[in-house]
């Protein structure tokens, strides 16, 4: 009898060190892809919000070439964008094969109402001669002016 | 006993396993899903804001003139300022924010309601001898905005600033009455305008004028007893100097299109004429006209000649007159729709 109860306690004794193995081994798994699945999904969250606003920004975009001028005794162009959105843009101009500012990793920044002038680009056209002006931002937006020399 | 105990542990862990769930449910998932919808919501606000933006900004309309300060009619204007004339035209507050002479830029700050014209302080030019200036407006929601009365000219040999358009603009501004518009030149009514009836919003004509010169512009409201007054006084009239040595066609294009229309009528009623007297002789009637019988006698083919020699030089006579910019008072379209009329009734009566 005493031993038949002695087993009996021992058994309890392993039933609950097992339940308490299980939970802990549930915890442990079960805080892990907790930990995975919050980790994951707020970097998906921040990425989708920061996508959804780069678009917004993108859409945003609001700029156009206010004013050209030549002046043709020095064969000078110059180009004023005026960025009438809400977001700050940066912009490079294209006059034939002509791109301004040159360099690759270069643009003219322009804080958001603020109109800038461009750096002055030679430029030997004839008079009458049709120009069309492309400025196009970081960000993939266009905007065109057509210009005669006068 | 042993039923018991298994069940309880699968139960726990059930439980467990459900709890972590609902939490990753609660606190990862729905705030994610959160988090993307008010992404979702700022991009759908942002995009409507847009919209109207857009929408505001094509609905943008300006009408304005660039001219020289001119403080007393008596005197020379200043050469050196130029006033602009800016009218809100659209349904929407215009805000300036720039205005471009050439290259020289003169930020403003000027709010215009709808149907509101102000005129802005003048602003510095630097003159230069024969000289192009083009001036513009810009306003706040991006749009660009040229002077009505197009490119202005500089040049000292011609008294200072002149426009290649030769145009006289006579703006009335919002004032009741009828009014009447007379541009004389030399004596002779160039250009003329009669309001309907009582005028409730500004009257702005533009008269072409085709030869540099001064005209007299006399501007004068119907008043119902003493008839038409000068609302200049005490001028009877405005001497305008319209210096320029390049000639206008926006008036010629005009007249060219009602030339040409009734030149093809008159071309049309011909045709239509001839059919009719050739089936009628052919049926061995008689035609009426003596010069006409005449010609057909002589040789049928005579007769649809002679109309094609006289479209050929009523074309030829219109193509002179646009291009010598004649007076354009006289009015050739007149006299070939009254011929093509005539035409007609000559087919009308042969029918019969």
């Amino acid at each position: 009898m005493k031993e038949r109860e002695r087993l009996q306690e021992r058994r309890a004794f392993s039933t609950v060190l097992s339940v308490l193995i299980i939970s802990a081994v549930v915890l442990a798994v079960g805080g892990g892809i907790w930990a995975f699945s919050q980790s994951a999904m707020t970097i998906s969250s921040e990425d989708y919000a920061e996508s959804v606003i780069n678009m917004t920004d993108t859409i945003s975009e609001r700029f156009i070439v206010e004013q050209v001028f030549y002046y043709p005794d020095t064969n000078i162009l110059r180009i004023w964008i005026f960025n009438y959105g809400t977001v700050d843009i940066e912009v490079k101009v294209q006059v034939k094969d002509i791109i301004c500012p040159s360099a690759e990793d270069e643009w003219i920044e322009i804080p958001s109402k603020d109109m800038k002038p461009f750096p002055t680009i030679n430029l030997d056209a004839s008079s009458r001669e049709e120009l069309n002006i492309k400025a196009y931002t970081k960000r993939g937006n266009n905007a065109y002016y057509k210009f005669f020399v006068p | 006993m042993r039923t018991t105990s298994s069940s309880f542990r699968r139960g726990t862990s059930t439980v467990m396993g459900t709890l972590i769930f609902v939490g990753i449910i609660f606190t990862a998932f729905i705030p994610m899903l959160f988090v993307m919808r008010q992404a979702d919501t700022l991009h759908e606000i942002r995009k409507h804001e847009l919209g109207i933006l857009d929408q505001e900004r094509a609905r943008e309309e300006i009408n304005f003139y660039a001219y020289p300060l001119e403080e007393n009619p008596d005197e020379t204007p200043d050469q050196d300022e130029l006033i602009l004339s800016i009218k809100n035209e659209g349904s929407v507050p215009i805000k300036i924010v720039n205005v471009w002479i050439n290259d020289e830029e003169h930020p403003q700050e000027v709010n215009i309601k709808s149907m509101e014209t102000i005129i802005l302080d003048s602003l510095p030019v630097i003159l230069q001898d024969l000289t192009s200036y083009t001036v513009k407006v810009v306003t706040e929601k991006g749009n660009v905005f040229s002077s009505e009365a197009g490119i202005l000219y500089y040049s000292s040999s011609v008294d200072g600033w002149y426009t290649p358009s030769l145009g006289i603009c006579v703006h009335i501004d919002n004032f009741k009455g009828r009014y009447q518009i007379t541009i004389i030149k030399e004596a002779i009514i160039v250009g003329y305008y009669l309001s309907d009836h009582d005028e409730h919003v500004d009257i702005e004509e533009i008269f072409w004028v085709d030869l540099p010169g001064t005209y007299f512009v006399t501007i004068e409201k119907l008043d119902p007893v003493l008839g038409w007054v000068s609302v200049i006084p005490p001028y009877d009239a405005y001497s305008c100097l319209v210096a320029s040595f390049k000639a206008n066609h926006g008036r010629v294009r005009k007249w060219d299109i009602r030339m040409r229309l009734s030149l093809l009528f008159f071309a049309f009623c011909s045709a239509l004429d001839e059919l009719v007297t050739f089936r009628i002789l052919s049926l061995g009637g008689v035609e009426l006209n003596p010069r006409v019988a005449w010609l057909i006698s002589i040789n049928p083919l005579l007769y649809p000649l002679a109309d094609i020699a006289v479209i050929a030089i009523a074309y030829v006579v219109d193509r002179l007159l646009s291009k010598s910019l004649v007076d354009s008072l006289v009015g050739t379209w007149l006299i070939w729709t009254t011929t093509g009329i005539a035409r007609l009734l000559c087919v009308a009566l042969s029918l019969a």
